[in-house]
């Protein structure tokens, strides 16, 4: 019989935790992009309201990792495991507010008709983000580093992206002053959307440590 | 690099060199000496045993036949036997051995098992001790005293034989019987006691059958040596030569021992140098054999207390 | 919904959490002749929990252990003051048989002590003095008991060979089913791995985490690292005294005592 079961178990139940707790970030960002697609404010007011799980299971889990490090003595590559866990799971809570962030975003720009041309242009960058999250997680479920490697690689797409939405907005904000605060929110937003894109990378990051046990720099 | 082989060639000549101050051949010589001294000390008993074996041996033989174990003493030396004798030892010790089995055991586990430690058991082991070394004549003295002047019981029977030599052997059985209860560890007793026994049902379910085959060496290594008594016997009055074995605790009984001592002294030639012999070969057998069990039981049990 | 079921709570949560206490320990004081071996311990040990005592030599860990069981009872001159409740019941009143009580509480200790009988003699030694005689019955007690030990399968073949033909690790875990044949409600283990190998040492443990389903379970250990392993709760001992008495993430997240900081640190002395 395998030794320390119920250390394994416990472990295993990390990774479960991890999984879920990424399962419940992605809802909720695929929420808060249907909110913004379908001007949903309802949806968007969920997704804010229900944040605090997201930030409750974090601690939850970082005090587990903390626990299960002061008392299991674990090495090798339940020692990875567990200090990637406690990195990703912080990564994941911001992610979590990325997505309160947009139905916020969602509650003050879509009862303005002038903006919808900028919101169609955004929704993509928030699409291809949430996929990045999807493929982040099945990564991280299968233990799978090749496809991380795969997914932190697409980050730069992302980039690009931003890039001529930046530009895009701030001509945008330079022919319509009066909507000046509006453009500045959709501003942050796409800033804070390729910022959930860089944590997406770290977490494959992490996924890529935790599995081979090298520190990949992937973004 | 260059360094380091000029270390180990450093420590090499160093290994090999043999100063002025250096006492270690002197001290080697020391001990060898110290190890020949102590093969010598070896030797003696050994080459001892050997020459008496021997010189037994080589007078007995002849004498030692079938007719001699079966035959019953006689004048004439061709007709001597030892039947009588050697019936009368082995019923006097068959006694022995139950009488002090149970007394030695039970004084043993008393003092183990259930008396504290302090002064009073100092006091009994201590006393204990002083009668393992009193001389068995004294015994014989004891048992005279004891058993025909204050009892009552006749001269020279095999009962009062059986008690004197019960009391000779009883420190022995009772020493060695607590070195055996002492060799059980207290983790099995702890092992006992802390599923939920009693101290009886400790006693009896792991320290004794644990201490078994060391009560029985010790015992049976102390019947060989009351099988060589002869001194207490002559005191209580015991017969150095009886034409019949005994046939009851109160019938009068002669000792192997006895009779040999009877005869060693006749002036005959062939009783000194041949009946005597024989009867002690007889009675070297006896109790070597005895010994022999002693130490097979030992063996058979520590093997398998290994598993 | 997403169920978090686990099993640690946060250590300000498992303080608050309430397990029935089988022992109390009450103003206990230990001597051993004028020495004061245990001094003023107040503590409780849950139900169905592990509890571990840990703390240097000599800091009367396994004293307070073997007051449980009154296993102190059989060294001379030593004396108990204060109470220790089993379900409400001083265990130090006078009517109180010491060889009944352990029979309730039953006990492991350091060295594996199999008695030089079979392996199904070990386990059976128990039930038979309390005088279970049918064959079949105490067959049924063997098994389950061997199986509770995590021991069945290495030995169903060979019952009636010596316990000493056994390694060292599987000697223990026979130990621990002769004590559990008697079905006490309270398991008291003195290092139970400490003369074992380090595999040997991860199957007691393992063991130990599946014994508290049935039994209430209290180590001794001078391994902290066991104690952060196996315990739910962890008593630290220090000179005589309990020290701290926390859930064990408490104490090994953080500490009220420094003095247990120091010592589950390794920076003692």
């Amino acid at each position: 019989m395998p030794g320390r079961q119920h250390f394994n178990k416990a472990m295993n139940e990390v990774h479960q935790n991890v999984l879920q707790m990424g399962v419940l970030v992605e809802e909720s960002l695929e929420k808060a992009r249907r909110a913004f697609e379908e001007k949903d404010l309802v949806l968007a007011e969920k997704v804010i309201s229900q944040d605090h799980k997201i930030d409750e299971m974090q601690l939850l889990l970082e005090d587990r990792c903390t626990i299960l490090i002061a008392t299991e003595q674990p090495v090798a590559a339940d020692l990875r495991v567990l200090l990637t866990a406690v990195k990703i799971v912080s990564s994941m809570e911001r992610m979590g507010d990325h997505a309160v962030h947009l139905a916020k975003t969602t509650r003050r720009t879509s009862q303005l008709p002038n903006l919808d041309r900028l919101r169609t242009l955004i929704l993509p960058l928030i699409v291809k983000g949430n996929d990045m999250v999807k493929d982040m997680l099945t990564a991280l479920a299968n233990h799978d580093a090749e496809l991380a490697r795969k997914v932190a690689g697409r980050d730069d797409e992302i980039d690009d992206l931003h890039r001529e939405l930046f530009e895009t907005l701030i001509n945008f904000q330079r022919e319509n002053p009066e909507y000046a605060l509006q453009t500045t929110d959709l501003l942050f937003l796409i800033r804070f959307f390729e910022r959930l894109c860089d944590h997406v990378t770290h977490i494959c990051e992490w996924i890529v440590l935790r599995e081979t046990g090298e520190h990949a720099e992937l973004s | 690099m260059k360094n380091m082989e000029g270390v180990i060639r450093g420590t090499v000549e160093a290994l090999g060199t043999q100063k002025a101050d250096d006492n270690i051949q002197s001290e080697r010589i020391k001990g060898i000496i110290f190890q020949l001294l102590c093969v010598f000390a070896a030797l003696v008993g050994i080459v001892s045993l050997a020459f008496l074996l021997v010189y037994v041996l080589r007078e007995a033989v002849g004498w030692l036949d079938w007719d001699f174990l079966t035959g019953r003493p006689s004048r004439f030396a061709s007709k001597a036997g030892i039947r009588p004798p050697m019936l009368g030892s082995t019923f006097v010790i068959a006694l022995v051995a139950l009488f002090s089995l149970p007394l030695g055991v039970g004084a043993a586990v008393y003092l183990e098992e259930y008396s504290k430690q302090g002064l009073w058991k100092r006091f009994v082991e201590v006393n204990i001790a002083n009668l393992a070394g009193v001389p068995s004549i004294v015994y014989g003295l004891l048992g005279l005293g004891l058993f025909v002047s204050t009892l009552g019981l006749p001269h020279g029977v095999v009962l009062v034989g059986a008690l004197t030599l019960t009391l000779r052997v009883l420190p022995i059985v009772i020493v060695s019987s607590q070195e055996a209860i002492k060799a059980v560890p207290d983790l099995q007793r702890h092992a006992a006691l802390g599923i939920g026994a009693t101290r009886w049902q400790m006693i009896r379910t792991v320290v004794l059958p644990e201490a078994v085959p060391g009560i029985l060496t010790g015992t049976i290594i102390a019947l060989a040596n009351a099988m060589g008594e002869t001194a207490p016997l002559i005191m209580i009055g015991a017969a150095t030569t009886m034409f019949s074995a005994p046939h009851g605790l109160l019938s009068s009984f002669s000792a192997l021992p006895l009779q040999i001592y009877a005869w060693s002294d006749f002036p005959q030639t062939e009783f000194r140098h041949g009946v005597t012999p024989a009867a002690i070969v007889v009675l070297l057998l006896i109790i070597l054999s005895m010994n022999g069990v002693a130490i097979y039981l030992r063996n058979r049990f520590y093997q398998r207390k290994k598993g | 919904m997403i169920q978090l079921d686990m099993k640690t709570k946060r250590p300000e949560a498992l303080q608050r959490e309430v397990s029935p206490e089988v022992l109390q320990v009450k103003n206990l004081s230990f001597y051993y002749g004028s020495t004061r071996a245990l001094r003023n311990i107040d503590m409780g040990i849950y139900k169905n929990r592990v509890t571990s005592i840990i703390g240097p030599s000599g800091c009367g860990k396994s004293t307070m252990l073997r007051c449980f069981n009154r296993m102190n009872d059989l060294i001379a001159d030593t004396r108990v003051e204060g109470s220790i409740l089993l379900n409400g019941q001083d265990i130090y009143a006078r009517e109180v048989d010491p060889v009944r009580l352990r029979r309730h509480v039953g006990m492991v200790f350091q060295q594996p002590n199999p008695f030089p009988k079979s392996i199904f003699d070990n386990v059976a030694y128990g039930p038979r003095m309390y005088g279970t005689r049918d064959k079949s019955e105490l067959m049924e007690i063997v098994e389950r008991s061997l199986k509770n030990a995590a021991l069945w399968n290495e030995v169903k073949d060979r019952l009636h060979k010596s316990a000493f033909s056994l390694s060292g690790g599987q000697q223990q875990r026979l130990c621990i089913a002769r004590a559990i044949a008697v079905e006490p409600e309270v398991l008291l283990m003195d290092e139970p791995a400490s003369a074992l190998d380090p595999i040997a040492t991860t199957f007691i443990e393992d063991l130990i985490d599946e014994l508290k389903k049935n039994y209430t379970v209290v180590i001794v250990t001078h391994n902290m690292q066991q104690a952060g392993r196996v315990g739910d709760y962890t008593a630290f001992f220090l000179n005589g005294e309990l020290e701290e008495f926390d859930g064990t993430d408490k104490i090994f997240l953080d500490p009220s005592s420094q003095k247990t900081a120091d010592y589950i640190s390794g920076r003692f002395g």
